[in-house]
Parts: structure tokens; sequence; C-alpha cells
């Protein structure tokens, strides 16, 4: 499923993040940039909304036993 | 002297025993073709000539006292430039760390030089391993020796052009996404992803701390069997470092492929539009002659490739962020563009997007492992086309040729290897994919599909001759 935010409010939202992440991205870049974003929000859609509660993340660890010195 | 310029690296493993060469021979002859043939094609950054003649020294001088270090005793070999190397300048290809000089080796350095190794110097990649090729940093990018004009894809550029140009028989790369097999598949090498955790990452730049493996590139399955020889093995300073036995992974090398059971993920590749028709009809002929020497070669169902591809991009940027953050914040335009551009989108991902990748990591590995049950590898192609040309780069993230991304999500082994030359005078090649831990059988593999092709007498390029 495609991200079907509005340019003007992914514009918006890309904003917020990178002054949220303390990034200054310069003007020239800007549009790069926000397509990147635009791209990876499409990839990001086709992981939403996919996993119920029991679906559990890959980094989930387990623990070994420490043996005393 | 003899022309030692095709020698694979057990052929001059015996010339050096057998005293019809000498290491420092080796050493000097490589270091001439780099002298020759870098200029035009930038490899490397930088050339270890007295290390390369130090180590050379060392390996006669101890053979002739009865020490042998095993097969990479007196072969010459280079490091992608984001492999630390004690005293000598590591730059990540960036102006970051143009002056970086490591006071420790990593982990594959360590291993080569106890091997008996020469290091001839250190080689191109795009930048952090994620952003080329690029014209905007401290170094120019690495040029396909297939066709100068054509990239060699990323991001182990130099290690690619190096081995190509014969400048050197193997070369370390590192593959996030598909950083070695890309640039082999494009550049004509074998290249192998060794299972996540069969090569210890200590010392190399992080690019995303899940998805790095460590591997070589090199001109033959041969070469690439004896290399991850070397490497293989338990590293208790990589935390994600496997402690799993390390097999001979030359004993399989000439068994053929009768009997053996072979998945291919159609789908995959089929479906493309980015698929040229040599490519299909590449790997077509090899499932045909792979049927022809006894393998059962079937078409299996895997999730959408698409799936993969979002997992590994979104567990790559925000991962790829953390490492880059402050330097982003301080000091973003120092990094050439590509580099920037694509890093710092990462800063968007949140905590649950991040959360659902590491979910679909789960799903996609046990979906892989369940239909290797009823194989023993797969097959699929590496790149859908040719390298294309400087001029007209793809977009390697959002619309990726490669074919590489679903192994390092998985962490399965992953081995490039070419079959054939384009109408346009370009490598094209398939992938083997096999069980965790089984690297033995996909350079079994590997090995019967270099022979069963033809590649073996493929030229190289002209200009190299």
């Amino acid at each position: 499923m495609a991200d079907t935010t509005p340019p003007e409010a992914l514009a918006a939202e890309f904003d917020c993040l990178m002054a949220r992440a303390g990034i200054t991205v310069p003007e020239s870049r800007r549009t790069a940039v926000l397509t990147a974003y635009a791209d990876l929000r499409n990839k990001i859609a086709l992981l939403h909304g996919r996993y119920g509660a029991a679906a559990e993340p890959s980094n989930v660890f387990r623990l070994s036993p420490v043996e005393s010195k | 002297m003899m022309d030692t310029q095709d020698l694979s690296i057990a052929a001059m493993g015996q010339a050096l025993r057998a005293g019809a060469v000498t290491a420092q021979q080796l050493a000097r002859a490589a270091l001439a073709r780099i002298a020759a043939r870098d200029p035009g094609l930038q490899a490397f950054l930088l050339v270890t000539e007295a290390r390369a003649l130090a180590d050379a020294r060392r390996a006669d001088d101890e053979l002739q006292a009865g020490r042998d270090r095993g097969p990479m005793h007196g072969i010459p070999y280079a490091l992608k430039d984001i492999y630390d190397t004690a005293g000598i300048r590591t730059t990540c290809h960036s102006k970051l760390r143009v002056d970086h000089v490591p006071q420790s080796d990593s982990a594959v350095a360590t291993k080569l030089t106890e091997a008996g190794g020469v290091l001839l110097g250190k080689l191109a990649t795009h930048e952090f391993a994620i952003g080329g090729p690029s014209f905007d940093l401290p170094f120019p990018p690495a040029r396909n020796p297939w066709n100068p004009e054509h990239i060699t894809g990323g991001s182990s550029s130099g290690s690619a052009t190096a081995i190509a140009a014969r400048m050197v028989r193997m070369a370390m790369g590192s593959d996030t996404g598909g950083s070695i097999r890309g640039p082999a598949a494009w550049c004509g090498l074998v290249g192998i992803k060794p299972t996540y955790g069969r090569i210890s990452r200590r010392g190399v730049f992080p690019l995303s701390w899940t998805l790095d493996h460590c591997g070589p590139l090199s001109r033959s399955v041969e070469d690439s069997a004896i290399t991850l020889q070397v490497l293989a093995g338990r590293d208790p300073e990589d935390p994600a470092s496997a402690d799993v036995p390390v097999p001979d992974y030359c004993a399989g090398l000439t068994l053929g492929v009768g009997g053996l059971r072979i998945g291919v993920p159609r789908a995959f590749f089929a479906t493309e539009s980015a698929a040229i028709p040599e490519v299909i009809a590449g790997i077509d002929r090899i499932i045909a002659l792979l049927r022809e020497a006894g393998a059962t070669v079937e078409d299996v169902a895997l999730p959408d490739y698409a799936l993969f591809a979002a997992a590994g991009r979104v567990i790559m940027m925000p991962e790829a962020f953390a490492i880059h953050q402050a330097d982003l914040q301080r000091r973003l335009l120092d990094y050439g563009e590509i580099s920037a551009n694509r890093i710092v989108v990462g800063a968007a991902v949140t905590a649950a997007d991040y959360i659902n990748a590491l979910r679909a990591r789960r799903e996609l590995t046990d979906a892989v492992n369940a239909v290797l049950r009823g194989y023993d590898a797969l097959l699929t192609v590496s790149a859908l086309n040719t390298a294309p040309r400087f001029d007209a780069p793809p977009d390697t993230l959002s619309a990726s040729p490669m074919q590489t991304i679903p192994f390092n999500v998985t962490g399965h082994p992953a081995m490039s290897v070419p079959v054939g030359l384009a109408p346009n005078g370009l490598p094209i090649s398939v992938q083997i994919v096999g069980r965790p831990f089984d690297e033995a059988m996909v350079f079994r593999i590997g090995s019967a599909i270099e022979h069963l092709s033809g590649w073996d007498e493929v030229k190289l390029p002209a200009f190299a001759a």
C-alpha cells in the first residue's frame, strides 16, 4: 500500500522531523531529500499494520546464565 | 619471471612453494600493474608499496626458513578503505575522515596479516559505503574496467575495479544491501556475502550494524573459498560473531551438482520491468545447464520482493542515521551530496517503523528458512541489468537494480557468480543463496556454475591484457 500523504503535508512533516533531529538541510538539496523521504514513506507503509501483538521483532533476545568466577 | 597476473591464489601458492616465483616478485608485479592501470580506473586511494614489499620479504624469509602460514602466504590483496589498518590512513572515501589513521587493525586485516598476506593498499568505496558514485568527494570514483564510462556498482567499487583490471586477485569488500555482490555482478567477478556473523566486522566502519557483512571479491570461486577459510570464525569482540564450526570450504568445489535440489524464486526477477532480457536468458541458461548436470531445479515461492526491500531500507536508514547524526548536525556539507541526502532521511523513521521492519525480518527469515528445508540452495539473479553509465546512474536505494538486499535482511550466505557477457560487452551474473552457515554448498554450486557457464573462457577487458 503506497503512502497517500499529500506533498505539502509530507514536506511539513519532514521539516518538523529534521528540526527535531537537529539537521539543517540546505535549500539546494531539499527537493532531492524530500523525494528520498517520500520513497522511504512508501517503504514504511508496506510494513504498517501488517503485524499483530504476537509478532515479535527479530531483536528480541535471550540471556545465558552467568557463571561466577 | 613467469606472467603471474592470471594465476589463481592456489596457483600462486604452488608457484611460491615450488620456488618458481617469490612473494617479492608477486608483489612487485602487482605494484607495476597498479602503476600502469590505476590512473585511468581509480581503484586505489592509497598504494602501500613499502608495506607490501615488507610483507612479501617476510613471506619469502619465512618460507625459506620452513614456516608456511597456509594458502594466503605471500599472496597480494587489498582492502576497501573502511577496514581499519594500524598506522595506515583509512578514509571511508570521505572528507570527514580524510586524515584518519587508526591505531589498530580491523579483525580481517589482522587475520590476513597472520595468514601471510601481502597488503597492496586501500581501495575506493562509495562514501561511508552508501554515497556514490560521486564526484564531490576527496577522491574520484572507481571506474568499470569492462568500460570505464560505466560504473562499477557499489559500494565496494575499488575492490571490483582492482580485480577486474587484474591488479590483484582478491580484495575485501563489505555488503549491507549488496555492496559486495553488486560490484561483483557488474564487473564479472565472484563476490560472497557470508552468513551474518561468519566474518568479524570489528574495525570496519559500520553503515548499519544489523545488515553489515564482510566478505571477499575475487576472480574465481576457489579464490573466495580460500579467503573465507582464513577469515571465518568466532571473534568475541564482535557482538554479532557466530560460534559455529568452520568446515573445509574447498573440499566440495569439484563435486558438481548431481543430486542437489535448487529452488528459484522466479517472481523476484521475472516480474520486474527493469530486468533486461539478457539477464533473464542468462539465468534460464544456467538453470538448463544445472539440470543437465543432474540437479533438480524448481521454481519456489517467497514473500514479495518489495517486502524484503522495505524491511532492509527501514532497518538500514535509522541505523545509519544513528551512526552519523552528530556529524550531520555539525558538518552536513562536508559529506558528499548523495551520502548526506540518503542518510538524513533516516531521522524520519519512527521507533514503531523500525520495529515493524524487525518484525518483518523475523517473518522473512523464517520464510526463507522454510523453503531451504526442501532445497540445498536458492538461485536468483544478482542484478536486473548490466552496469549503467556514469551519466545515468541508478538510485540504488529507491529503485535498485540489485536483487541482493533480501539476504542482508535474513543473513543467509549469498554469492554472485558471473555467467556471461551481454551484447553490450558487460557481464551478467547469477546469485546463489545457501542455508545459514552453509557457505560450502554455495561454493560447490558456484564452482559448478563457473565451469558450466563457460565463464572460465571469457577474456577479461582487453586493455588489461
